[in-house]
């Protein structure tokens, strides 16, 4: 995403990312986590459609979803070329790590609850936000 | 802090009623009409952040239940009031006077369902007739949130339309306007029991939603909690009505706190061992307990915790009551999981989560709704745990 203009920078700078959580109270604290990061909440049925459009540099997905499954959807996005290389996490509440893996997510994290390994997680997936590759142009 | 000035026993204990032209203190009331629930939050939102300078503030709204989220909104520093979307309430003199007042750079804070109150009657300069907004409250949350982030959790007394909308889910929840039901007291009684104690000394926190008619305890005078002739605690319930609160301290131990809440639970001891000068007929519906310097540290931290505790153990309940229909999702039973602490939330925790595991594993799909509905209520029980770790630090 190329940006003109100093003042953009920064905000743009920010990896993106795409989050599909149907619980307003784990978004609100996913929210909160990954504040330093530029974080979109999605429904299931729109996400595969602005991946394809603005390829976000992560997309985050707890797999019990209204519609469709989160590993349905992981599966989808890693068969289109335009989106297949967009690291993936389920972030479940699921302990299914083997079936995220066969749908070929990137990374699987059971929704934690004696400490939080989300940040560190999406830090080795993307990096840490201020070092993104979401640089203005020279 | 000053917390004294402004006490009214009265007050704690009604709704307030700031429409009414008298200004009766037992009837002030603010009214919501003709707003969807979620500008009433939004607005809400933003009055707090200008209000207190704030870097960001995140608003729950509660149902009249005080168990069930209805909305949940946020908002970035707002600095400029001319920019807030005002809706149709009765103005007030509170924000525009006290909005001034830069915050400080620094961490964030929960403001629990109850101290709200106060906070809303600050901004809309109702709090107490005839005196200024109340300038305590407004210092003892700058302080506490030091211009980071806060948190507040507001309750809808009742609900707009009939009564089968509160059961409804959060989507049909918008449109509806109600009044706002909370109390100003918790934050100047816990702040007086950790003032009155030594550094190293046990505070326990235990908070008490009740049934039955009657009044409990003694309220507080000043600020200060009365002790109660021959009580294990001080204490004092808030309000009149079904579902109110007790708030109680204990000298005790975290361990000795709880274990004689699940006695008070399981009917083995009676509210007057407790607090003392109960009414009878007033009895514990579920409990939770926080415990200074072992699992918090801080007024506002105590009560943030404290007050999701008891929301979720509420929750929990009301779950069971439902859940008697289809037993492979019964909670737990006994009169231990009745006291909610964060021992008994990370039991719970891993409980729901077999519980879903073996859902899963007896062929239900992820679309299951069973499946969806244990998943929900994990969900709400490790953010309540991930709250509670970020006030004591451990989650960003």
């Amino acid at each position: 995403m190329a940006v003109v203009g100093s003042d953009n920078v920064e905000a743009s700078a920010r990896p993106l990312i795409f989050v599909v959580e149907p619980n307003p109270f784990m978004a609100e604290m996913e929210r909160s986590i990954l504040r330093s990061y530029a974080v979109e909440f999605l429904s299931p049925e729109t996400v595969v459609r602005a991946a394809v459009s603005r390829r976000p540099d992560l997309i985050i997905a707890e797999i019990v979803l209204r519609g469709r499954d989160g590993l349905a959807l992981c599966r989808e996005l890693k068969a289109r070329p335009e989106t297949a290389a967009i690291p993936f996490l389920v972030f479940s509440v699921v302990d299914a790590a083997a079936e995220a893996a066969e749908a070929g997510a990137d990374a699987f994290l059971l929704k934690p609850s004696e400490r939080n390994a989300l940040a560190p997680e999406v830090r080795r997936l993307i990096g840490p936000p201020r070092s993104h590759g979401r640089e203005a142009t020279p | 802090m000053t917390c004294a000035d402004d006490f009214d026993p009265a007050d704690g204990a009604k709704p307030l009623a700031a429409s009414a032209p008298r200004m009766n203190l037992q009837h002030r009331r603010v009214f919501l009409r003709g707003t969807g629930l979620r500008q009433v939050a939004d607005y809400l939102a933003q009055s707090f952040a200008a209000l207190l300078g704030l870097e960001a503030c995140v608003l729950y709204l509660y149902d009249h239940r005080r168990a069930n989220l209805v909305a949940v909104t946020s908002v970035g520093r707002v600095t400029d009031l001319r920019r807030l979307g005002r809706i149709p309430l009765d103005p007030g003199t509170g924000l525009a006077a006290l909005a001034a007042s830069p915050g400080e750079p620094g961490g964030s804070v929960s403001l629990p369902l109850w101290d709200s109150r106060r906070l809303l009657g600050v901004v809309y300069g109702r709090m107490n007739p005839g005196r200024v907004p109340d300038p305590g409250l407004v210092n003892l949350a700058r302080a506490m949130a030091r211009g980071g982030a806060l948190a507040l959790s507001v309750a809808l007394a009742k609900p707009g339309g009939n009564s089968g909308v509160a059961k409804a889910r959060l989507p049909r929840y918008q449109g509806v306007a109600g009044e706002f039901l909370l109390n100003p007291y918790l934050t100047r009684y816990l702040e007086s029991a950790l003032r009155l104690t030594q550094p190293d000394g046990a505070v326990v926190l235990a908070l008490l939603r009740l049934a039955g008619p009657g009044c409990l305890g003694r309220l507080p005078y000043r600020g200060c909690p009365v002790p109660a002739p021959r009580a294990l605690g001080r204490g004092f319930g808030l309000g009149r009505g079904s579902n109110r609160v007790a708030v109680v301290w204990l000298g005790l131990s975290r361990q000795d706190a709880a274990a004689r809440l699940r006695l008070l639970m399981a009917g083995s001891l009676s509210l007057d061992d407790i607090i003392g000068r109960t009414a009878a007929v007033a009895r514990p519906t579920s409990a939770a307990v926080v415990s200074h310097n072992e699992d918090l540290v801080g007024a506002g931290s105590m009560l943030a915790v404290a007050s999701d505790l008891l929301d979720l153990q509420t929750c929990l309940q009301s779950t069971r009551r439902d859940e008697r229909r289809e037993p492979v999702h019964q909670l737990t039973g006994d009169a231990a999981a009745m006291v909610m602490d964060s021992h008994v939330l990370a039991q719970e925790i891993d409980r729901q989560r077999q519980v879903l595991q073996d859902a899963i594993a007896s062929g239900c799909d992820f679309q299951d709704r069973h499946v969806r509905e244990i998943s929900e209520r994990l969900d709400r029980l490790i953010v309540v745990m991930m709250r509670l770790m970020g006030h004591r630090g451990a989650v960003p």
